[in-house]
């Protein structure tokens, strides 16, 4: 087993701000859809919401400055033809191919972050869902302010369902990650990964 | 020589000092007692240069010293049927000698004055025949031990001033658990010069309308906890009838006469209000509340306050109930979020069942954590004074409301409040049955409001303040409804929209063919269903994933 550097702090660091962020948004914004739960106060889960929705903006905006500037969107989140192929890979990987105890079709390097279909997910996840999620939100924030917008979009009715399927879409998502964030090399080797920066692969 | 300088000597002293005030009390040895602040006979008397002085003295001024009581005192009625200072004061004796009122008005019987032994008893005379600089209700209640009470028990909804509402349930409280274990004084004070008694006494309205008296009050609680509130100065001095609020009120508007009613001098009695409102009586003679309770109209309805159902709020419809059902907070403690509900409903909502339920929505404004309903006259001082509502609305003039002009001057309001404007809403009846007397406390269900099947739903309204009178704006199937005025709402609807166990049920037991009208019906619950369902499909794979992996131990 070897040791590869994957994850530098800044974005080690976005993850797990993110990661909190998303999982108070989610128990926030269950209260809000179904007042007959009772995780908060009504009052408090609409006030927290807002303020962690702002947050989360920031904090998107922190992660697409860091890939702007660094450069690697094109890199770690393009996809190219060739990865076509690699998806099908992965995807026999997952469903036959772990319990016959074969490795990955994919090696994470520094050059190379992520498999065809995290490159998928991400890429959707990060360009479009978030941003559709974040401008849906703010409008939200003030519906008086912005009422010509939501107007144009097709009315309040639309901007939350909007809003409200992409949420659901983060809440299938994280489901998914939490669960194949242990089918690294051990079972602990992706986690210790966005912790430590390091992952463990398999020696050559 | 010697005599020119015996003179010199004593010239000064015969000249500045006069004689002294043992001097005088060698032959006045009546005035012993004398004090008036340590001053000298000669202080008044200054004529008095040598002794023996000549026998008639002039008469003292007091406003030598007294400028302003003097002053005071002139203008006066006393002043002008010239009561001089010694009517009252007697400057030569000990204490001054002063006379009350009563050593001369003892016979002030005030029987023209409406509840004289009470006014009688609780005012001093100058409080209405002064001139109060000052004036404040005190109320002090002292918990003996073993009795709490805290304040968030008597402010139930913490904007720091006592309603009528919560004045009843305070008082409910303190029978129920304090009994024996406290004592109530309450003072009517005044800062009075008591030299400036008017010719006229206050007028009834001053404290009774007006409230230029009296316009405070203060509950202090001193026990094992203490603080101070405000209360309302009506919870102790009640609103009387005019004749000018009169005219505003329904009766009033549609020229009732005084004398349609009061055609004896006692007392108003149901037949009276028979006269034209036969209809109602006959429903709600019958009614339990009528037998047991308010049986005479008045006993709910003050005559001279009547107002159309639609221009009374739900918290003022609230307050007539209260009168007599003081303790209603506890009495609905089994209600989770007790105060919150009451702030949007009225008692009828739950116990006039026979009545038309609606949901009303109107324009609020927040001052501190309270809301408070923008009137007409909010809405005047916003935009110019005698502003017709209508026509600042229908700002393109064809004489129609429409949805986006209504969203629009919504948005003006809530620019000129800065930001501070949004939609209040209560639950409350719009046509009624005359029957309050249903009592459902075995029927305890949240859900009958709490659904998006609750019959409030079918006829919801908006209402906007035009002067003197409210609009009610249909809502449902109306043009509002299209763009919903939920577009600027700050309320959850509760139940629209969103997924209930009972749509996904609905799910499982259709028939044959009813699939497409019911997945039309779901609409954007849809979102919820396949959200939820999406969730439970991937959480059912990664359990075989799992699994799996255990089985080959990878």
């Amino acid at each position: 087993m070897k040791k590869v550097f994957l994850h530098p702090i800044p974005i080690r660091v976005w993850h797990w701000i993110n990661a909190a962020l998303i999982f108070l948004l989610i128990s926030t914004g269950v209260q809000l859809r179904f007042p007959g739960v009772n995780i908060f106060h009504y009052k408090n889960a609409a006030f927290l919401h807002k303020i962690f929705g702002f947050v989360l903006a920031g904090s998107f905006l922190y992660w697409f400055l860091y890939y702007l500037i660094t450069g690697g969107l094109k890199k770690h989140y393009v996809i190219r033809p060739r990865d076509v192929n690699g998806m099908v890979h992965q995807v026999i990987f997952y469903i036959f191919s772990i319990f016959k105890g074969a490795q990955n079709p994919f090696t994470p390097s520094m050059a190379e972050r992520f498999n065809p279909l995290q490159k998928l997910a991400y890429l959707s996840l990060m360009f479009i869902l978030m941003p559709i999620n974040i401008v849906t939100g703010i409008l939200f924030s003030d519906i008086a302010y912005f009422l010509n917008i939501i107007n144009c979009i097709g009315g309040v009715r639309a901007l939350d369902a909007v809003h409200v399927a992409t949420g659901y879409v983060f809440l299938l998502y994280l489901i998914v990650h939490l669960y194949m964030a242990t089918l690294g090399y051990r079972l602990l080797s992706h986690i210790k990964a966005i912790i430590t920066g390091y992952g463990e692969e398999p020696e050559e | 020589m010697v005599v020119v300088l015996l003179f010199l000597f004593f010239f000064p002293f015969s000249a500045f000092s006069a004689i002294s005030s043992e001097e005088c009390l060698g032959c006045h040895d009546g005035f012993k007692t004398f004090i008036h602040d340590g001053i000298a006979c000669q202080d008044c008397h200054n004529d008095a240069i040598s002794l023996p002085h000549k026998e008639q003295l002039a008469k003292p001024s007091c406003s030598t010293c007294h400028q302003a009581k003097a002053k005071t005192h002139t203008n006066s009625i006393h002043g002008i049927k010239k009561v001089e200072c010694s009517g009252c004061h007697k400057v030569h004796a000990g204490d001054k000698g002063k006379k009350t009122c009563n050593d001369c008005h003892a016979k002030a019987e005030h029987r023209n004055l409406p509840f004289n032994e009470k006014h009688l008893a609780a005012l001093s005379c100058v409080s209405c025949h002064g001139i109060a600089k000052t004036s404040v209700i005190k109320v002090k209640i002292q918990a003996k031990d073993g009795g709490i009470i805290q304040r968030g028990a008597i402010d139930l909804d913490g904007n720091n001033m006592i309603d009528a509402g919560e004045w009843d349930n305070f008082q409910a409280l303190l029978r129920k658990n304090m009994k024996g274990k406290y004592s109530m004084s309450r003072n009517y004070t005044t800062d009075v010069d008591i030299h400036g008694v008017m010719k006229k006494p206050q007028a009834c309205k001053t404290c009774h309308i007006d409230r230029q008296l009296f316009g405070q009050a203060r509950l202090q609680y001193t026990g094992s906890v203490q603080f101070e509130m405000s209360v309302y100065p009506s919870v102790f001095i009640p609103n009387i009838p005019s004749i000018d609020l009169y005219k505003k009120t329904a009766h009033g508007r549609k020229d009732v006469q005084c004398i349609d009613c009061h055609l004896t001098q006692t007392n108003i009695n149901d037949a009276v209000c028979i006269q034209c409102h036969e209809d109602i009586y006959g429903t709600y003679k019958h009614t339990v509340h009528a037998r047991k309770g308010a049986t005479q109209c008045t006993d709910c309805h003050n005559p001279h306050r009547i107002e159309p159902y639609r221009e009374v709020n739900a918290k003022e419809r609230l307050a007539v109930c209260s009168r007599c059902h003081k303790d209603y907070v506890q009495k609905h403690n089994w209600l989770p979020n007790t105060t919150l509900h009451f702030n949007h409903l009225e008692c009828s909502t739950c116990h006039s069942p026979e009545s038309t339920k609606s949901m009303v929505l109107y324009l609020s404004t927040s001052k501190g954590d309270l809301e408070e309903i923008l009137s007409y006259e909010n809405l005047e001082k916003l935009f110019e004074k005698d502003a017709r509502i209508t026509l600042l609305l229908d700002k393109n003039g064809d004489g129609v409301i429409d949805s986006r002009e209504l969203v629009n001057f919504f948005a003006d309001v809530r620019k000129k409040l800065a930001g501070k404007a949004f939609i209040g809403s209560s639950i409350i009846i719009t046509s009624v049955y005359h029957d309050y007397s249903v009592k459902r406390q075995k029927e305890r269900i949240c859900g009958t409001c709490h659904s998006e099947k609750a019959p409030f739903y079918e006829s919801i309204f908006f209402i906007l303040p035009e002067k003197g009178y409210h609009m009610y704006i249909p809502v449902k199937g109306t043009i509002l409804s299209e763009s919903p005025v939920s577009v600027f709402i700050d309320i959850s609807l509760l139940g629209e929209q969103k997924v209930t166990w009972s749509d996904v049920k609905g799910l499982f037991f259709l028939k044959r063919g009813e699939f497409p009208r019911y997945a039309k019906e779901l609409g954007l619950k849809w979102i919820d269903i396949m959200g939820m369902g999406l969730a439970l499909i991937i959480l059912f794979f990664i359990l075989i994933h799992i699994a799996v992996r255990i089985f080959v131990k990878r």
